[in-house]
């Protein structure tokens, strides 16, 4: 261990003690020395912090030293019994704030030490893994003398007891307390059928009755449900605390509870609602439920429900988080892009894989409603080297829906793609129209070249327009001489473009020799 | 148990005054023997601080921490410092805890600080010593890292449950219509959980063998004490153990002298003192609670979830334990047996087969006849015999394996004797 991690200690050391200091003295919460210290203590090897009487330590290395200045709470802390704390990964700035408050509140008192022992017992740093001597607070267990003084002055008691009793208690009395029902129980009854029958559990009764009572749903559910009864709950469960809980039902797969009351909190405008909707709703849940829907927590079927409550921040981030993987079914994607079509484009800069993409697409194409942007927005976002995959896949169908705006994204492609991409549009009359010949006379097929520029032009010949427009770029000096040859070779097998581009030109003198050479030749055949 | 009351900061400020008094003393016994006049100053500020400290009480140096009459002396660091310093001089001499009578003398507190400032004879500085008012003793867990297991768990176990009935006691006295006591309560259900844990049969016998009638306090207590001993039996986990003894302290608050009302009346009027506080809780515990007796007073009890069984029936065998029109309070035997065959129906059923499991077909703490005629207190099932109906009995401070069954006893507990 370096003095990297002595280092590390004083810093985390110094960080928590500033953060208790300014929960005595500041007006406002510390959230950011809080994320500060979080932080530090996350980040060291090994984040337990061992509480001592006058130092806190962290990783071996003296963390905190209590002096007149620093440390103040130390000692307190270490009389109440904590041996050493350490957060946990899912531990949060909210979680040290309400630590680092309980902390403020230490004092060298009894009263106030004995209240940090009942939070740390009553589970408040739920987050923090905390290990507990026996209190300081008493040293009962330690006095024996008490203990064997008690035992026998109370066997002594009862024993002297026993026997009179049954004198002193009118036998009327039992007489008539044994005729009551519930009375009738004879001991020696209960004895008999104990001996023959006795009463005994086994282990799959034990384990399943441990199961039920201990199941996280059933105290998550009651909990919620106290906590929007409107009936005062506020008194007992903080806003923040509502929100972790609805967090922590999503965490843990109780997803119809988790929906359930989001929904029931979100349709309530009281200021407890606001406050618990603003610790819920940030964008770290958004990402937290992508990833719980790409693990497979979250099921489909629950989107529809889930990007209804979410806000645009979070479903942005929800979706992001559910692409941003490389493996495991994108089966969610239809149904968030049917409810979201507007973020496509910002799920689609996230994807890992081009999988997630085409299924995008493939959501787009079926759902109902104007898709065009959408998929233009998810177009901008792939990445130039993703772009002729996903158009190689893309339905005409959906390409035809933005087909005048496609030509800005093929212009990135590569000869070859960009002459698949084209070629594949070219059996939409929509896309020659809108797309491929517009693109192509702007362009002036610049860049296609060789066999891939001849099946684009045999795939042209198809329609009128395309028919003219192989005739007019074979023609146009502003086509490459390469491209136009190719256009020559290809106009030539149609009759009347054979006959234009055999008729006389004033810019054939502009015509480099290659194409002079084989249009003269066109027009010797002819003859 | 009486003189384990928790103690008055105040007590803790005039213990503080003696602490650094007797510092001083012990470090001007390191420079001086008595006779010498600052010896005999610091003693004489010592002997003051102690005539204000209202002796007799002990002082114990115990694992890094120092306690008066077993309550913690809280401190700042700047005289924990010393007490540090204090309680190496007095480990040097094998003691842990010091007592101080009213009659010390300056003189003999001289004599103190002489002996602590290590002008005596290693660890048998006292044995030719006589000083009047002053006595000491080593404890066995003084040691840093020596943890109270390794006190005997019997002892602790009934102190913790002594205490705990102590605690009832002054839980129960309180006002129905106030706040609930939560830390108070937390406080009981803590107790509840150490006893068990360290022996979950002498916490019962305990309870059981306490003197007169079941009071409220022992009721409330020995519903707790059910309930985390049902939950133990059935593996549950800490937090559950803790939510469920604590729910049943709530209810149990509402039992009366005799009877007492439906558990869903209680679990209202329970859900209503938790609710009457200031600020928003934050501890998971507490929402249990609150979540669990809201649970209670709304929902028909079909629809309770299965870890509230626990509660409702430790919960309705403390309203039998003492019927209304009659004098007397049933014993846990009587209560176990009417368990079995009047309530184990239904859901309910398989609590009640937990808590045979859990308190032992013949519960600790009944009373038996022997085989030979004696009446015999049942410490807790035998190893040795294996048979329920021969526990290991007590009969005159004498602990035995019961060499035949043994007979049970209707005992009840005389109502009147709580007076």
């Amino acid at each position: 261990m370096g003095s990297g991690a002595l280092d590390a200690a004083r810093i985390l050391g110094a960080s928590l003690d500033a953060l208790v200091r300014s929960m005595r003295t500041a007006a406002q919460r510390p959230t950011v020395a809080a994320e500060r210290c979080l932080q530090y203590w996350k980040q060291v090897a090994d984040p337990t912090m061992t509480v001592l009487a006058l130092s806190l330590k962290v990783d071996g290395k003296v963390a905190l030293e209590v002096n007149a200045e620093q440390g103040r709470f130390v000692l307190p802390l270490f009389l109440s019994g904590v041996q050493s704390l350490a957060p946990r990964e899912e531990a949060t700035v909210e979680d040290l704030i309400l630590l680092a408050e309980q902390f403020a509140r230490l004092g060298p008192t009894v009263t106030s030490i004995k209240a940090l022992e009942n939070w740390f017992f009553a589970d408040g740093a739920e987050c923090f893994d905390v290990k507990m001597s026996h209190s300081f607070i008493e040293r009962v267990g330690d006095d024996a003398d008490l203990g064997k003084r008690l035992e026998a002055a109370l066997i002594a008691s009862r024993l002297s007891a026993v026997g009179s009793s049954a004198r002193v208690i009118a036998t009327e009395e039992l007489s008539q307390a044994a005729l009551r029902e519930e009375f009738d129980v004879p001991l020696d009854l209960y004895a008999q059928s104990s001996s023959k029958r006795p009463v005994t559990v086994n282990e799959q009764e034990r384990s399943s009755i441990k199961n039920a009572s201990d199941d996280e749903g059933v105290w998550l559910e009651a909990e919620l449900t106290l906590a929007l009864s409107g009936k005062h709950a506020e008194s007992v469960i903080a806003p923040t605390r509502l929100a972790r809980r609805i967090r922590y039902a999503f965490a843990q797969g109780h997803i119809t509870l988790g929906l359930l009351f989001w929904d029931r909190l979100r349709k309530r405008s009281d200021p407890f609602a606001i406050d618990a909707r603003k610790y819920l709703e940030t964008a770290d849940l958004g990402v937290a439920l992508g990833r719980a829907l790409g693990a497979g927590t979250l099921l489909p079927s629950h989107v529809k429900e889930l990007v209804a409550l979410c806000t645009d921040e979070m479903c942005i981030h929800l979706g992001k988080e559910y692409v941003r993987r490389e493996t495991g079914s994108f089966a969610a994607l239809p149904m968030l892009v049917s409810e979201k079509p507007q973020f496509v484009g910002a799920w689609a800069s996230a994807a890992f894989t081009t999988e997630a993409v085409l299924s995008m697409i493939e959501a787009l194409s079926m759902s109902d409603g104007a898709q065009g942007d959408a998929f233009l927005a998810l177009l901008g976002a792939v990445s130039p080297q993703r772009l002729a995959a996903v158009l190689e896949v893309v339905p005409i169908a959906l390409l035809e829906k933005s087909a005048g705006k496609l030509g800005a994204f093929v212009t990135s492609l590569s000869a070859p793609q960009r002459s698949d991409a084209l070629r594949r549009c070219t059996g939409s009359d929509t896309l020659m129209a809108e797309f491929v010949i517009p693109h192509l006379r702007q362009t002036h097929a610049k860049g296609l070249v060789g066999r891939e520029l001849y099946n684009l032009c045999k795939s042209l010949l198809r329609i009128p327009a395309g028919r003219a427009l192989v005739g007019e770029l074979a023609l146009d000096v502003r086509s490459s001489e390469d491209a136009r040859l190719v256009m020559i070779d290809v106009a030539s097998q149609v009759p009347d473009l054979k006959a234009k581009l055999c008729r006389f030109r004033f810019s054939m003198v502009m015509d480099p020799p290659a194409v002079a050479n084989k249009i003269r030749a066109l027009k010797k055949e002819a003859q | 148990v009486t003189s384990l009351a928790p103690k008055s900061e105040g007590d803790a400020q005039a213990t503080l005054q003696v602490l650094e008094r007797l510092f001083a003393l012990a470090r001007v016994g390191t420079q001086y023997k008595s006779g010498h006049p600052s010896l005999t100053g610091a003693a004489d500020a010592t002997r003051a601080a102690i005539a204000e400290a209202a002796p007799p009480f002990s002082i114990s140096f115990v694992q890094g921490a120092v306690f008066r009459k077993g309550q913690l002396v809280p401190m700042l660091p700047e005289t924990y410092e010393k007490c540090v310093w204090l309680a190496q001089c007095l480990a040097r001499l094998n003691i842990h805890e010091i007592t101080f009578e009213p009659e010390m003398t300056t003189t003999d507190l001289a004599v103190l600080g002489e002996v602590l400032g290590g002008h005596g004879k290693g660890s048998d500085a006292f044995a030719d010593v006589r000083i009047k008012g002053f006595s000491f003793r080593e404890l066995v867990t003084a040691t840093r890292g020596v943890e109270t297991s390794t006190v005997d768990a019997e002892v602790f176990a009934a102190a913790q449950i002594a205490l705990a009935v102590q605690e009832c006691e002054e839980l129960t006295a309180g006002d129905p219509e106030a706040p609930w006591p939560f830390e108070s309560a937390l406080g009981i259900v803590r107790r509840i959980e150490r006893a068990v844990l360290a022996d979950d049969k002498t916490a019962l016998r305990t309870l059981e063998l306490a003197a007169g009638g079941f009071t409220p306090a022992r009721k409330l207590l020995s519903l707790g004490l059910r309930t985390m001993l049902l939950l133990l039996a059935a593996g549950t986990s800490l937090p559950t153990r803790r939510a469920l003894t604590h729910l049943g302290l709530v209810l149990g608050f509402f039992l009366k002298t005799r009877g007492g009302s439906p558990i869903e009346i209680a679990a209202t009027r329970g859900f209503a003192s938790f609710l009457r506080r200031e600020n928003a809780g934050t501890e998971p515990h507490r929402i249990h609670v609150s979540s669990m007796l809201f649970v209670l007073s709304t929902r028909p009890r079909e629809a309770w979830p299965t870890a509230l069984g626990a509660v409702d029936l430790s919960y309705q065998l403390e309203l039998a334990r003492s019927p209304e029109k009659f004098s007397f309070d049933l014993a846990s035997i009587d209560l176990l047996a009417m368990a079995v065959s009047k309530l184990a129906t239904g859901e309910r059923a398989r609590w009640v087969r937990l808590l045979v499991d859990a308190l032992g077909t013949v519960p600790p703490g009944s009373v038996v006849i022997l085989r030979d005629g004696r009446r015999a207190i049942v410490v807790g099932p035998s190893e040795s015999s294996g048979d329920p109906f021969r526990p290991v009995v007590m009969v005159a401070g004498e602990r035995f394996t019961a060499d035949a069954h043994v007979k049970l006893v209707f005992e009840p507990y005389l109502a009147k004797a709580r007076n």
